[in-house]
Parts: structure tokens; C-alpha cells; sequence
């Protein structure tokens, strides 16, 4: 099989693995207990059992699951996310106006965990077994333990509030590519990546310490090569193929982290917007932000698979 | 002076459900802690210690007052609506309270006031009943769900007609017909309004009665509209500045609940549900004293002074019940308001304490007394409406037996739920409605507390020889299964269920557990008509208001039966009779004194039906940086900034010192 032709079957699948996801995520909000009708009837408690019932019918809570759902899908086909039952808001506007924001402080946590993974992950494997590598070993598990909430609040007590290095929230009033944006996004983009950047490093260094055990290296070095070239330039390139893949798939870490992450940082993005969905059982904004983040992981995992074989020719495409 | 003893509570959310005490509409009255100023009743210094947080007022000579300056004010929550009959959430509130005004003003002691009327007069009340409309009634067929498919607002159903089956016919009384209705006479209350001449919009078109009519108009099938329309029945221009507004019965309350919720521009009265909104093009317009400015959703909304604000134009001495200081000012002095929306508590606190906001509310017990240590922060309150009760479900044996229940009421530990769990910043609730509302609500509320307060003392004695009586009656072998419920994400009363349960556990009688939900999750299941009989004992926060009324009809009355928030199912014709006989009616409605003596007898016999047990009343808190001077805590969320920056009817006025 070409990769041409890999590359379009994958994309085949991502329609139907976002239809289930639809399908499990619709049903899901759905068999929760408790819906926006209730919550509305507990803020107005003169509404009578008329008024509610026709907030149901209004919202078509009264229909069946299954013409629910067709209606929601067919209204996504022609770009409807529908609304906020709290504020009448359109939902699209809200996403594509949150969106910019959570690929940014992505980004930033992406970076952060490639830049701190593959440095500490070659020391490690270079030097390993020896002090350095168990200290890079231990902070690796500690990133991976610590909870993103704590670890954000303990940057934003130490860093913002203590040594005043950083504001405490976001400077709002700048555009989000601004300097002043861009500086601040550093302690989120440090919370948001720490884990990954722990999950990388361990990869990273496991994928070398293998590389540095096999034949080509040590004819590399009775060649005479230096250590660092043979490092840097051959066992490097080998193992950051299963790096580039785990750090691909780690995308799905990176934006289910934002939802926590935007929430203590006080950034305004998609994860912020899911938990007062949640809260405020907002279906449409809870189905709307669900199908962007699927697409967008599916798309990771695309792009995995695809890194992958051109980075490894021996890699079949069947 | 007041217009009468006739009191008044914020139009929006009457009475709410509470995720967390002190989070929303909150009320009360200086110096109503029993007599005690320090809310905590102890002397351990917990609160008041320092003199920052021992009133609801940091009181600072006008001499001293700084006029300018912005105030960055650190909220939970987005404001998602800046339409006050289509919003129902506190921040959204809070943010109108700014740009909005209405007919009437409060004190904080709920004394109602004429403001954007100039005066009121009750011109007529007759004694009239819902079914007196039948005549003037349209009818209808109840289509699927028994829905009507009129598109109007109701005014009132046919009692008889209330959830219909499909097929049935259904009698309604609308709009236009209430106007039949009124022009026989068939109407409770008839008050008439004199707007006062000269109030401008903040584009500078001039209020008059057409835009009162219009503003009711866009309370009609609108969020809030079952709120006003359970007690209005017509309004009508009378002339230019004049509006007469009709109760459908007469109604103790019908002062208060009658005015519309804000006064708009005609133009934006006429807008869409919704589209009153900045982020579709429409800057909201009111009378009040601060203008929008801009927005950037979910981060930031920008007021600034409104430079033409009728008191300062007309002069705060024009208002005739104006009686204060010479140098008092004729409108608000700071400049600027900025809202900086933080949802996580632990980041405003931080914001706060990075001076990056200035004041900030709904912080945890322990965060409050944190602030309140410190020398840079001050923390003022004042007992709210808000409070936290049980339910036991009153129609499942033996519970249906009012000695268990009584006994249940003895298990709760209300001190120690308000010292150990509330830190102080609640008050036990040893009479069922608090300071703040007994103005129409009590003759005397010492000799209240005095004959129930037995009642509901933490007694595990007394509990246990009432549930031996029970338990012999029905022939139940101890332990009891119970099922105790509360929502999960609100900490302290998660732990004050646990408490609870455990001091039934104590007493040998009870097998107890707890479940607890989240909070939409529960809402939704507290709400179902059937909950009550399930058999477990529910917990929830609920506000009240100035309105006595607000403690014990929601609670008991049998119409709030799956709804907010008779959750255990309370349906006692005798109940209904007696707390409608308190509010409802010619004789109360003209008369406060046997008004008092009637909610002295609801007040009474709830407590021995102990069908509900109140454990506290909560604390309405800002913390402020020194920064912020004067500032003056409004028991309710919605209006605590629009109060403390500028309210005449207290002579309150708060300034940035920089």
C-alpha cells in the first residue's frame, strides 16, 4: 500500500470513529441525571408544570433520543452547534472564538514538553545508571504523579503571588499573541506539559539506552567516531521515532489537561468553557467542544501514523 | 423617611436554590446576631477580632472622601447576560444592578423607597380570589404534555385546570383578558405609580410611563416571567408619567413584587429574548449610575460613571426622603468598575492578594479568616436569607410521624455547624426566619425564639425519648436505615450532612447514610414530584429575601411541590390555609401588625410540624483591599456593589483611596 493511499484510508475512519463519539458522548449527557430544564425550574420556582413543559418542547428534550440526535447532527451539518439554554448564546461563536486560546496554550505545553523530554532524556540515557539519570528518573515520576490543579497553584503561589515574577491572571487586556500574553502563558504552558514532558522523558530515554546497545553504535565507536556525534547524529535520529509518536498521541493529554489547567490559570479557552458546560448540563456546548477535541486527537493520532512510517521507510503501510 | 414599613427584597431570583451559602442572593441586618455582633458567637476571635470584619460597615468619614480611581472587582463566573428578564445568575445580575433601576429602592433593613417613581399610592384592594377570573377566562385545548398552543403570557389557570391531560379543556386568563377583568373591578391590588420628570437613559432619552409599560412588557414569557406573573395581573399607562400596576389578589406583597425588574429604552424593551447584549451589538442602556463601556467575554466588562445621572443632575436633595449630610454626594464618586471574571476561588484569592482586584466574594470559611487576620485585607458581612435546611421525608412512615421529626430536629447540631463548619461566618437558625425578615415576619421575635428555640436546640435527650416513642409505636426495631442526601460539591454542607448523620448515629436508633450528587444532577432529582417518597432526608440551600414569606411558603406550601422547594412532598391543607392567611388577603395586605401575628402563628406551628429543619443562616462577605473605603455590605449578591457604591436610602457612598 502507498502512503498516499494509508493516508487516505485513515482519514476515511475519522467519520465514523466521530459519529461513535457523538453517539457515546450524546447518550451519555443525556442518561445524566438531571438536565438544563430542572436547573432553570430551580432558579424560577413560580414556573408552573406548564412553563416547564414547554421549555422542554422548546429545547426538544421531550423527543425521542434518537430524533434528539438527528436533529443536533443535522443541525452540525450545515455549521449549527446550537445554543446556550442559559443565555440564548450561539455555541458556535463561543467555540471558534474560545479556540484560538486553548491551541495556544497547547502549543505552549507541546513545547515545553519537547524541550525539557529529549534533552533530560538523552542525559539520561547517556549517563545511565548513574546519578543524573536517577534524578531526571524521579522528577519524570513526579511529573507524572503531581495533579495538574496543585502543580498550577503551587506556580501561581510561588511564581505570581511570592517572587512576583508573574501576574496572578491572565493580562486580559492584551491580544493573545501579544508579548505580555505570550510571557504569562509560560506557567500554564508549564503545568499543561509537565506530565507529558515526564511520559516523554521516560520514553525518550528508554528509546535510547536501546539505540546505544546496538551493533551500528559500537562499530560507530570503533570507528573512532566521537561520543556526541554518535549520539546526537545517529542513535538520536532512530530513537526520536517512537518519540515523535508518543509525542503525536500525547496531544489527547495535552488538551484533556487544559480543561483543569484553564480553569486554575483563569484562561478562557475550550477546557474553561467544558467545565461550566458540565456544570450547567449545556448539552450543546458539552457535544460542540467534545466533537472539536475528538477531531482534533484523531487528527494527532493521523499524524502519528504517518510520522511514523516516513520516519521509519521499513514500516508497511498494511 | 420610607414610604411606609412596607419592605422589599432584590426583584431578581426571589428565592433561589443555593449551591453554597453565601454564594448567592444573601440578606440581613446589622447588629441582628442575637444581639451579638461577632456572628460566631463566641469569643475565640475567629471574626471581629481585629475591628475589620466585626460590622457590615467600615465606616470612614465623608471628610476623608477621594473622588475617581477604579474598582476592579474579582467575579466567579461569567456575566452571560446583561437582559435582567432573560438571566436568572448572580454575576449576570450583579452587572444590571449597575446599569438598571427600577420604580423602587431598598434600605438594608428592606424599608422600600420611591426612586425611579418619584411616588406610590395604593389606591384600591378588594377581596378577590383567582376563581373570581373564571368569567374573563379564555379556554383551551391541551395539546401533547397538556401544553396550550396560545403563545401568550398566562396571567393566571383555572386552580381546577392545572396539569391537564391532552384533550382537556383548559381555562387561562391572558393578557387582555385581565384588562376585562380590571375594567369590572375584578382585580386584588391597584397601585399607582407617579414616575418621576426628568430621569434620562444613558443615551438621553427621557423616562416616562411608556417605558415602564414596555419594560413589563418584556417580562412577559420570559425567564423570570412566572416570578411576576404569579403576583401582577395588569399594568396600564395612566398618563405620561403615571402607570397603574394591578395584583391579581390582594397581596401583603404586592408593593414589593409589583414593580418591573428594570427599566428600559423602548427601543430595547422591543428587542429579542437575548439580544440585549454587547456581543450582539447592543450596549445595554438603563437609568443607572454606571454606563457599559465594553467587554471581552469570559475575561473582563468595563463600567464607567455615568456622567449624566439623573440624581446628579437633579441633586440627591430633590429626592424628598432624603434626609442626610449636606456633603453627601450627588452621585457615585469612583470612576471605573471593572469586573475581572476568576472562577477558581483559589485564584481570585490569589488575584486579591497579588493586588490585581480589589474586592471579591464567595470565598471559603477558612479563606475568610485568613483575610480577615490580615492588616492589608478587611472582610464586612452581614446575615443573609440564604440558609441550609433538612428535609425528612414527611409522608414515608414513621416519618409521617411529627415526634421523628421533631427528634430529627434535635439531632442537628446548629452551633456546631455554625462555629466548626461555617468557622462563624454563618448563625445557627434557632427560629426559622433571621433577622432580616423579621420586620413583617415576627411581633416579637425574642418571645418567638423563646417558645421554639427548645425545639430546636441540639437535644439528643429529648430526640432519644421521642424516637423511643416512635419506634414503640410502629413497632420498629432499631436501627433505622436513612439515607441522608446533599450535593457534592459544596464542601461544608457535605460535611455538615456527615455531622448530622452522625448524631443520629449516636443516639443507636439510626443506621445512617450519606449520598451525595452533583450539583445539577441533584437539582434534578430533588425536583421530581416523587422524591418525597423515597424516603430520604435531603439537604439544600435556598435564599430568602425581606419577605418573611420566603422562609416557609417555599418550603411548605403544597404548590411548591416538585418545584423550588418542597422537596419532601409537604401537602397539608391546613398548612396552605395558614400561610396564605399571612400574605394573602384584604386584612393583612392594610394591615402589617396582624400581617406579624399571623407569620408569629406560621412560624409557630412549622416548628412544631417540623417538616423542615433550617440549621443556619449564612453570611453575605466581601473581602476588600485597604484600597476600598466606606464600603457597606448589601445582604444580596445581586445588588451588593450597586449598593455599596452609591445608595442615598443609607447615606452609603464608597471611594477608592489612592
Amino acid at each position: 500500500m502507498s502512503l498516499r493511499r494509508f493516508i487516505l484510508k485513515r482519514l476515511l475512519l475519522v467519520f465514523p470513529i466521530l459519529f461513535g463519539v457523538s453517539v457515546i458522548t450524546f447518550a451519555l449527557v443525556h442518561w445524566t441525571p438531571g438536565d438544563p430544564v430542572q436547573q432553570m425550574v430551580g432558579l424560577n420556582p413560580d414556573m408552573t408544570p406548564a412553563e416547564e413543559q414547554a421549555l422542554y418542547d422548546r429545547y426538544g428534550l421531550n423527543d425521542p433520543m434518537y430524533e434528539q440526535y438527528l436533529t443536533w447532527m443535522g443541525n452540525i451539518l450545515t455549521g449549527d452547534f446550537g445554543e446556550m439554554y442559559s443565555s440564548g448564546r450561539d455555541v458556535g461563536t463561543i467555540v471558534w472564538w474560545r479556540l484560538p486560546e486553548t491551541i495556544a496554550l497547547g502549543i505552549f505545553g507541546w513545547a515545553f514538553a519537547l524541550a525539557i523530554a529529549i534533552p533530560s532524556g538523552i542525559y539520561a540515557a547517556v549517563h545511565k545508571d548513574e546519578l543524573g539519570d536517577s534524578v531526571s528518573r524521579f522528577l519524570a515520576l513526579s511529573g507524572i504523579s503531581i495533579p495538574n490543579f496543585w502543580l498550577g497553584l503551587i506556580l501561581i503561589l510561588v511564581f505570581g503571588l511570592y517572587l512576583e515574577w508573574f501576574s496572578v491572571t491572565a493580562p486580559s487586556r492584551e491580544p493573545l499573541y501579544s508579548p505580555a500574553m505570550l510571557y504569562y502563558l509560560i506557567l500554564p504552558g508549564i503545568t499543561i506539559g509537565t506530565a507529558s514532558a515526564a511520559a516523554l522523558m521516560r520514553v525518550m530515554r528508554t528509546s535510547m539506552a536501546e539505540e546505544m546497545n546496538k551493533e551500528y553504535v559500537m562499530a560507530a565507536r570503533a570507528k573512532g567516531l566521537p561520543e556526541r556525534t554518535i549520539v546526537l547524529k545517529h542513535v538520536l535520529r532512530n530513537s526520536l521515532i517512537s518519540v515523535v509518536t508518543i509525542a503525536a498521541l500525547l496531544t489527547a493529554s495535552i488538551i484533556s489537561g487544559s480543561v483543569v489547567v484553564e480553569y486554575v490559570f483563569n484562561w478562557p479557552g475550550l477546557g474553561r468553557e467544558f467545565i461550566e458546560a458540565l456544570t450547567a448540563h449545556e448539552i450543546d456546548m458539552i457535544m460542540a467542544i467534545t466533537l472539536i477535541t475528538g477531531t482534533a486527537i484523531i487528527i494527532a493520532n493521523l499524524i502519528a501514523d504517518i510520522a511514523y512510517a516516513v520516519l521509519d521507510p521499513r514500516i508497511r503501510y498494511d | 423617611m420610607p414610604q411606609d414599613d412596607k419592605q422589599v427584597s432584590p426583584i431578581v431570583n426571589r428565592r433561589r436554590l443555593l449551591q453554597g451559602v453565601g454564594v448567592a442572593g444573601a440578606v440581613g441586618l446589622a447588629g441582628c446576631f442575637g444581639g451579638d455582633d461577632d456572628p460566631s458567637g463566641d469569643d475565640d476571635g475567629s471574626n471581629g477580632d481585629d475591628g475589620t470584619a466585626d460590622s457590615p460597615t467600615d465606616d470612614a468619614p465623608l471628610e476623608e472622601l477621594v473622588e475617581g480611581g477604579t474598582l476592579r472587582v474579582g467575579v466567579g463566573s461569567n456575566v452571560d447576560s446583561f437582559d435582567p428578564p432573560n438571566s436568572s445568575d448572580t454575576t449576570s445580575s450583579l452587572s444590571q444592578s449597575l446599569i438598571f433601576e427600577s420604580l423602587t429602592t431598598s434600605d438594608a433593613e428592606g424599608n422600600l423607597y420611591p426612586w425611579l417613581a418619584e411616588s406610590w399610592d395604593v389606591l384600591d384592594t378588594n377581596s378577590v380570589e383567582l376563581t373570581d377570573y373564571e368569567p374573563y377566562m379564555s379556554t383551551f385545548t391541551a395539546g401533547e404534555e397538556g401544553a396550550l398552543d396560545h403563545g401568550e403570557q398566562e396571567i393566571i389557570r383555572h386552580p381546577e385546570d392545572m396539569v391537564p391531560e391532552e384533550g382537556d379543556e383548559v381555562r387561562v386568563l391572558l393578557f387582555d383578558d385581565a384588562a376585562d377583568a380590571v375594567a369590572d373591578g375584578v382585580f386584588g391590588v391597584q397601585i399607582r405609580y407617579h414616575i418621576r420628570e426628568g430621569v434620562t437613559f444613558h443615551n438621553g432619552e427621557e423616562l416616562t410611563a411608556e417605558n415602564v409599560i414596555a419594560s413589563y412588557d418584556r417580562i412577559k414569557l420570559s425567564d423570570v416571567s412566572a416570578q411576576y406573573f404569579d403576583s401582577t395581573l395588569y399594568y396600564e399607562e395612566v398618563d405620561e408619567y403615571t402607570v397603574d400596576i394591578f395584583a391579581q389578589i390582594p397581596d401583603a406583597e404586592a408593593e414589593r413584587e409589583l414593580p418591573p425588574i428594570g427599566v428600559f429604552t423602548v427601543e430595547q424593551a422591543q428587542l429579542p429574548a437575548g439580544d440585549l447584549d454587547p456581543r450582539q451589538g447592543n450596549d445595554p442602556i438603563g437609568t443607572g449610575p454606571y454606563v457599559f463601556v465594553e467587554m471581552e467575554d469570559e475575561q473582563w466588562v468595563d463600567y464607567e460613571k455615568n456622567d449624566d445621572y439623573w440624581v446628579e443632575q437633579m441633586g440627591v436633595d430633590s429626592i424628598d426622603w432624603f434626609d442626610g449630610p449636606a456633603e453627601y454626594p450627588d452621585g457615585p464618586v469612583v470612576e471605573e468598575v471593572t469586573f475581572e471574571i476568576i472562577p477558581d476561588n483559589a485564584t481570585r484569592s490569589a488575584a486579591l492578594q497579588a493586588d490585581e482586584i480589589d474586592i471579591t466574594t464567595g470565598l471559603s470559611s477558612s479563606t475568610l479568616n485568613d483575610f480577615d487576620d490580615s492588616e492589608d485585607f478587611s472582610v464586612t458581612f452581614v446575615e443573609t436569607g440564604g440558609y441550609t435546611y433538612f428535609q425528612p421525608p414527611v409522608n414515608v412512615e414513621p416519618w409521617d410521624d411529627q415526634r421523628l421529626r421533631q427528634a430529627f430536629n434535635n439531632l442537628v447540631p446548629r452551633e456546631l455547624i455554625a462555629d466548626q463548619i461555617f468557622d462563624g461566618w454563618s448563625t445557627p437558625a434557632y427560629i426559622m426566619i433571621p433577622g432580616l425578615a423579621q420586620g413583617l415576619g415576627t411581633t416579637d421575635a425574642q418571645a418567638l425564639e423563646d417558645d421554639v428555640r427548645h425545639l430546636n436546640e441540639f437535644d439528643p435527650e429529648r430526640a432519644g425519648e421521642l424516637i423511643e416513642e416512635v419506634f414503640d409505636d410502629y413497632g420498629i426495631e432499631a436501627p433505622l436505615e436513612v439515607q441522608l442526601e446533599v450535593n457534592v460539591d459544596n464542601d461544608d454542607r457535605v460535611n455538615m450532612v456527615e455531622l448530622v448523620a452522625e448524631a443520629m448515629e449516636d443516639t443507636g436508633y439510626f443506621e445512617t447514610s450519606v449520598e451525595t450528587y452533583e450539583w445539577t444532577t441533584y437539582v434534578g432529582r430533588i425536583m421530581d414530584p416523587e422524591y418525597g417518597d423515597r424516603g430520604h432526608i435531603s439537604c439544600v440551600g435556598l435564599s430568602g429575601t425581606f419577605n418573611p414569606h420566603s422562609f416557609a411558603d417555599a418550603l411548605h406550601h403544597s404548590t411548591n411541590v416538585g418545584q423550588c422547594c418542597n422537596l419532601a412532598g409537604i401537602s397539608e391543607d391546613w398548612i396552605d390555609e395558614l400561610l396564605e392567611s399571612a400574605r394573602y388577603g384584604a386584612d393583612v395586605a392594610e394591615d402589617p401588625d396582624l400581617r406579624r401575628e399571623r407569620y408569629d402563628e406560621v412560624f409557630r406551628e412549622l416548628e412544631e410540624y417540623a417538616g423542615s429543619a433550617i440549621a443556619i443562616f449564612g453570611t453575605q462577605e466581601s473581602v476588600l483591599s485597604t484600597r476600598v473605603r466606606n464600603w457597606a455590605q448589601w445582604p444580596f449578591h445581586e445588588g451588593y456593589l450597586s449598593y455599596a457604591l452609591y445608595s442615598p436610602q443609607d447615606e452609603r457612598i464608597a471611594w477608592i483611596d489612592e
